[in-house]
C-alpha cells in the first residue's frame, strides 16, 4: 500500500522528514510501552499534538458521569490513546499561501471534524484528531512548508505579528521578515529546549495600535528607527516578561532600541537565561514574567547582556538575518481605484468594517470574518483560490480569529465581496463588537470551566441582529471571552472581557463569567482590564446591554470606554454588575443551570488536567528518547533490507545517546560526532562512569569501533550487529546517567551536611 | 480499493431546521449510547458556519454531521475507523449506518415528525486522498461496487450514478434514483 511517506518523499525537507520519522517511531515505541507516558506526552506536545476534553476517559452526560471505555494505553498521564486530540499548526506571523491553505483544508476534511479553527495566536487548530494520524498530517504540512514543531509544550510558540505588517499606514517598517527569521532561527534550537514553560513572542510595526498585543508576551518587539550618522537604521523597542493567565503582567521595557542585527542573538541570550534560571518545578511560577519579577528588570537585563557577550558563537543566526532584505510580497493585480461602479447591497457596510486602505495607493486589505474563528474546508479552499486571483496569494490569520487578504486592488473589492458572500464569508463587522473573540473553552479544552464559544456565539447572534441600530461608540468596542482564567481568549485586552468560572448555589453548580472591564487593546494591549465580579453565564447578554447603554448615555464627547470606566469608577461599574448576579431557584428557571449551547446540566466534573503547561521532562530524557527512536528506526530499516541505512541509523543512535550524556556536563556540546566521541571518552569513559562491573568498557567500545568507520560490506549481519550494539549502548547510557545523578545527589547532600 | 474512510450523505426534504435543535438530540444519544457499534463521545456545534458541518455527533468510529454543505441540509455519516471486508462490503456498511442514523433522527420526538429524508439520492464521498486519489482509476475501481449497492437499494430500478473527479475535492459519487422508497425499506434491503 502506498503511504504519504513514500508519496511525499521528495517534497518534505530532509531534516523535517527525519524528525517526523522519529516521532512515528516514538508512537510505535509508546504503543509497546517502551517510552514513559510523561516523556511521550511532552514529545507530542512539542509537535503540537495536544490533549482534548474527555481524553481522561470520562464525560458527564448531564445525568451522570459516563466512563468512555478506552483501552488502557495512554498518550500521557491520564490521557487515553484512543481519545480524540487537538492538533495545533503553527503559522509564523499568521502567513499562509494558497498551497498551504489547500493543505489545511484537506487535512481538516480527512482527519478532523471538518473545521479549520483560527486561534488567538494566529495558529490553525484541528480537533478530534487520532494521534496515529499525526505523522501523516505532519508530512502533508511539511510538504507545503509548515512545521508543527514546538506548537505546544515548553517551547517558543508561534511567533505572531500584526496582520497589517508591510501594508500598514502607521508602521515603522515591515516586521514580517523579522518574525520569520526569528521563528526559523529558534525552531528546534538547542538553547530553547529546556524551558520550564512556554515562551510567546510577538512583533508590532508601531506602538499605538493594537494589532500585535506586544505587552502580553514574554518577548515583544516594536519596530522603530533612528538616525545614526545621517542614516536611518532599523531596530526594535524590546519588551520582556509580559503574560496573561491567572497573574497577568505587563511586559517590561528591556531596551529602547535594539539594532536589527542584535535581535536574533539577543533573543537567544534571553532564551538561555530563561532556560538556566527559570523555575522548572513549580509550573505556576515558571513563565518568564516570574523570573523578570524575581530578578528585577535591571538584573535580568544585566544577565542577558552578559550572556550575549559570553555565550558560544552560533553563526546560524546570520543565515536567517541575511534573508530579511530578500523578503518581498507581491500583488497579482495592478492597483486601480474604485470608479463609481454599482455597489451591491451590503457592500458599503462590509467595506466600512472589513476593508483597510493599504499604505500602497490603490490597494486594500480585506478582512474575511470567520465566526468564532471557524471555517470549513470548502471555504478555506475557495479562499485559497480567491487569494490567488485577487491578492497575489497573500493571506494571513489574525489574533482576532479572522483571515486577511492583502493587496486587493480597490476596483476589485466589489467582485471580492460578491465572491466572499457566495461562500458564506461575506459577513461585515470585523473588529467590531459583533466580532467576539473566544478561546475553545469547554467545547474542547480540558481546563475550560464555562462555555466561552457558547457565550461568544450567543453574543454574536444577538449583537448582529441589532448591529445597524447600535450607536457608533458601541460598535467599536471589543469583546473577548476565555473559558477560564488562563486567558487564551485574551480577555484582559478587551473593552469588555469575560472568563469562565462557576458558583455553587443551593447545591447546584452554576456557570458564571467573571466580568473584566476597561482593558486596552490599543497601544499593544497598553493596560489590562479590571475584574468586577462574576455573573451567571445566562445574564451576560443583559449585562452587556446595561453597560453599553450607560456608556452611550453618559459618555462625554468621544471618550473611550476605558476612560469612561476610569471616570465613573470601580464602584459604579461594580454596582451595574451586581444588578445581574442573582440566580433564580432551579425549579423556577433551570436554564441558568446549563451553559450556552449545551443543554446538559452544568458540571465542572469534566475538567481535566491541562497540558498548556506541558510536562517537565529533562533534556536527558529527551535525548535518550530520541536515541531510542533512532535505534527503533534502524531496526525497521534492517527488517526492510536497507542495511546501509540501518547501519547509519544505529550509529546515529549511539552518537545521540553519547551526546545526551556529554550535554549533562556541557550544555553547548556541538553536534560534530568527532567532538561528541572525544568528549564522551574524556568525561565518561576515562573516569569510568560509563562502566559496567562485568562488561567494563565494552559498550563504549561499540561506539568507538563504529566511529572509526563502518563495515562497508553492509550485509544483514553487519547491520544487525550495529543495531544490537546501539540498543546495548543506549541501555548503558541510561545506567550511566542514573549513576551520575546519584553521585551528584550524594555530593550535594555531603555539601549540605558540611 | 483499500479506502475505509467513506462518507455518505442523505438529504433532508426541507432545510428548515436550526442546527441548535440537534444539540439536545445528540446529547441524548450519548446519554443512552444509543447508536450500536459506536462509542459516542461528544457533540460539536458549528451552526454559526455557513454551509458548514452543522451539529456534529462525534464517536470513535465515525462522525455524524447535520451537514449543510452545498447549502443543502442532510445527514452525513463519515467513517473514521477501519471496517472489515472488501470495499463493497465497507460501502454497504457505511450506507447502512447512514440510513439507520437518518431513521433514528426522523423518529426523534423533539423534531415532531417534521424531519424527513429524501431516499432517492445519496452522496458517497471517499475521504482519503491517498487511497482514493481523484483520478479515473479510482472511479473505475469502485464502479462495480457502486452499481451493486444501487441495485440492492433500488431493486434494480434505474439509478443514475454521477462521479465528481476533481483535483480540488474528494472523489464523490451521487446516486440518483427515480423513486423514493421508504427509509425502512432501504435499511431492510441492506440488512
Ligand atoms: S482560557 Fe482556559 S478554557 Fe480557554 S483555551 Fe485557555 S485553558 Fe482552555
Amino acid at each position: 500500500m502506498t503511504t504519504w511517506k513514500d508519496k511525499l518523499a521528495d517534497a518534505v525537507p530532509a531534516d523535517w522528514g527525519q524528525e517526523i520519522d522519529s516521532f512515528e517511531a516514538q508512537i510505535a515505541l509508546r504503543k509497546q510501552g517502551k517510552i514513559e507516558e510523561k516523556v511521550f506526552a511532552e514529545t507530542r506536545l512539542r509537535r503540537g499534538a495536544y490533549g482534548q476534553r474527555y481524553d481522561n476517559g470520562q464525560r458527564h452526560d448531564g445525568i451522570r458521569t459516563q466512563k468512555l471505555p478506552y483501552s488502557s494505553l495512554t498518550k500521557g498521564p491520564d490521557t487515553f490513546w484512543e481519545a480524540p486530540g487537538m492538533q495545533r499548526i503553527k503559522l509564523p506571523y499568521g502567513g499562509m499561501n494558497p498551497q498551504q491553505m489547500i493543505a489545511l483544508a484537506e487535512l481538516a476534511e480527512e482527519y478532523s471534524d471538518a473545521i479549520c479553527h483560527i486561534t488567538t495566536r494566529q495558529d490553525i487548530q484541528l480537533h478530534f484528531i487520532n494521534i496515529e494520524d499525526t505523522p501523516d498530517i505532519f508530512r502533508r504540512l511539511a510538504a507545503v512548508g509548515i512545521t508543527t514543531r514546538e506548537a505546544c509544550g515548553n517551547s517558543v510558540r508561534n511567533i505572531t505579528a500584526c496582520p497589517l505588517a508591510g501594508v500598514c499606514n502607521t508602521e515603522a517598517f515591515d516586521v514580517t521578515p523579522y518574525a520569520k527569521a526569528l521563528t526559523f532561527y529558534l525552531l528546534g534550537h538547542r538553547d530553547i529546549q529546556d524551558f520550564g514553560r512556554k515562551f510567546k513572542v510577538a512583533f508590532s510595526g508601531c506602538e499605538d495600535e493594537a494589532c500585535a498585543l506586544v505587552s502580553l508576551h514574554e518577548l515583544g518587539g516594536i519596530a522603530t528607527t533612528k538616525v545614526v550618522d545621517g542614516k536611518t537604521v532599523r531596530g526594535f523597542k524590546l519588551y520582556v516578561g509580559g503574560g496573561l493567565g491567572a497573574v497577568p503582567h505587563q511586559a517590561k521595557l528591556f531596551d529602547e532600541f535594539v539594532p536589527e542585527e542584535d535581535l536574533l542573538p539577543l533573543s537567544r541570550a534571553i532564551g538561555r537565561v530563561f532556560a538556566r534560571l527559570g523555575e522548572k518545578k513549580n509550573r505556576n511560577r515558571a513563565r518568564l514574567k516570574f523570573l523578570v519579577q524575581k530578578l528585577g528588570i535591571d538584573e535580568f537585563r544585566r544577565l542577558v547582556l552578559e550572556e550575549q557577550r559570553t555565550m558560544p558563537e552560533d553563526p546560524a543566526w546570520r543565515e536567517h538575518f541575511d534573508q530579511i532584505p530578500r523578503w518581498e510580497e507581491k500583488p497579482s493585480l495592478k492597483a486601480v481605484q474604485l470608479n463609481g461602479a454599482r455597489r451591491p447591497e451590503g457592500y458599503d457596510q462590509w467595506a466600512a468594517t472589513n476593508l483597510y486602505q493599504q499604505r500602497q495607493s490603490g490597494y486594500c486589505l480585506a478582512t474575511v470574518t470567520c465566526p468564532l474563528g471557524d471555517l470549513t474546508p470548502d471555504q478555506m479552499r475557495s479562499l485559497a483560490d480567491i487569494a490567488t486571483r485577487y491578492a497575489g496569494g497573500n493571506a494571513r490569520t489574525t489574533v482576532e480569529q479572522n483571515i486577511v487578504l492583502r493587496w486587493i486592488p480597490h476596483d476589485k473589492t466589489i467582485e471580492l465581496y460578491k465572491e466572499l458572500c457566495a461562500i458564506g464569508l461575506g459577513e461585515s463587522g470585523a473588529g467590531t463588537i459583533v466580532d467576539v473573540v473566544a478561546c475553545p473553552g469547554t467545547d474542547t479544552c480540558k481546563l475550560g470551566i464555562a462555555s466561552s464559544r457558547g457565550l461568544a456565539g450567543e453574543l454574536r447572534h444577538r449583537l448582529a441582529a441589532k448591529n445597524a441600530s447600535l450607536d457608533q461608540s458601541i460598535r467599536n468596542l471589543r469583546i473577548k471571552v476565555s473559558g477560564c482564567f488562563n486567558s487564551c481568549g485574551q480577555h484582559h485586552a478587551a473593552d469588555i472581557g469575560f472568563y469562565g468560572n462557576s458558583r455553587n448555589i443551593n447545591g447546584y453548580t452554576v456557570p458564571h463569567f467573571q466580568v473584566m472591564l476597561g482593558g486596552q487593546w490599543s497601544h499593544n494591549a497598553g493596560s489590562y482590564a479590571l475584574a468586577m465580579g462574576a455573573v451567571p453565564s445566562k445574564r451576560v447578554p443583559d449585562l452587556i446591554d446595561r453597560l453599553t447603554s450607560r456608556y452611550v448615555a453618559d459618555r462625554i464627547g468621544d471618550e473611550s470606554f476605558q476612560k469612561f470606566c476610569q471616570r465613573i469608577g470601580k464602584q459604579a461599574l461594580k454596582d451595574m454588575v451586581n444588578e445581574f448576579v442573582a440566580v433564580p431557584p432551579h425549579k423556577e428557571d433551570p436554564s441558568f443551570y446549563s451553559d450556552w449551547g449545551d443543554p446538559r446540566e452544568f458540571t465542572i466534573g469534566d475538567m481535566g488536567v491541562g497540558e498548556c503547561a506541558g510536562e517537565i521532562v529533562s533534556l536527558a530524557q529527551f535525548g535518550f528518547t530520541l536515541a531510542e527512536s533512532e535505534a527503533f528506526e534502524a531496526q525497521i530499516l534492517l527488517d526492510a533490507g536497507q542495511y546501509q541505512q540501518a547501519d547509519e541509523k544505529g550509529y546515529q543512535a549511539m552518537i545521540t545517546a553519547a551526546k545526551t550524556l556529554v550535554q549533562i556536563q556541557w550544555l553547548d556540546a556541538p553536534n560534530d560526532p568527532n567532538i561528541v566521541v572525544e568528549e564522551f571518552r574524556k568525561r565518561f569513559v576515562e573516569p569510568k562512569l560509563f562502566w559496567d562491573t562485568y562488561h567494563h568498557g565494552q559498550f563504549a567500545n561499540y561506539l568507538f569501533a563504529r566511529h572509526e568507520g563502518a563495515d562497508t560490506r553492509y550485509t544483514k549481519d553487519t547491520a544487525h550487529k550495529i543495531v544490537e550494539e546501539a540498543n546495548l549502548f543506549i541501555d548503558a547510557a541510561h545506567k550511566c546517567h542514573a549513576k551520575f545523578q546519584s553521585q551528584s545527589a550524594g555530593a550535594a547532600k555531603g555539601a549540605l551536611a558540611k | 480499493m483499500d479506502v475505509f474512510k467513506i462518507a455518505v450523505k442523505i438529504f433532508a426534504q426541507s432545510d428548515s431546521f436550526a442546527p441548535s435543535q440537534f444539540v439536545p438530540i445528540f446529547q441524548h444519544w450519548i446519554q443512552n449510547q444509543s447508536v450500536e457499534g459506536h462509542r459516542l463521545i461528544d457533540v460539536a456545534d458549528y451552526g454559526h458556519v455557513v454551509g458548514g458541518p452543522g451539529t456534529v455527533l462525534i464517536s470513535s468510529e465515525a462522525n455524524f454531521y447535520t451537514d449543510r454543505g452545498e447549502n443543502k441540509f442532510g445527514l452525513l455519516y463519515s467513517r473514521k475507523l477501519p471496517l472489515a471486508g472488501s470495499f463493497g462490503e465497507r460501502l454497504r456498511t457505511v450506507v447502512s449506518e447512514t440510513l439507520k442514523a437518518a431513521a433514528k433522527l426522523e423518529a426523534e420526538s423533539e423534531l415532531g415528525g417534521k424531519l424527513k429524508f429524501k431516499t432517492d439520492e445519496l452522496l458517497i464521498r471517499l475521504n482519503d486522498r491517498l487511497l482514493a486519489p481523484p483520478n479515473d482509476q479510482t472511479a473505475a475501481a469502485v464502479k462495480a461496487d457502486l452499481l451493486s449497492i444501487a441495485k440492492v437499494l433500488y431493486g434494480g430500478k434505474p439509478v443514475g450514478i454521477q462521479g465528481k473527479i476533481s483535483d480540488k475535492t474528494l472523489v464523490e459519487f451521487r446516486l440518483k434514483a427515480e423513486e423514493q422508497p421508504a427509509l425502512a425499506a432501504l435499511i431492510g434491503r441492506l440488512a
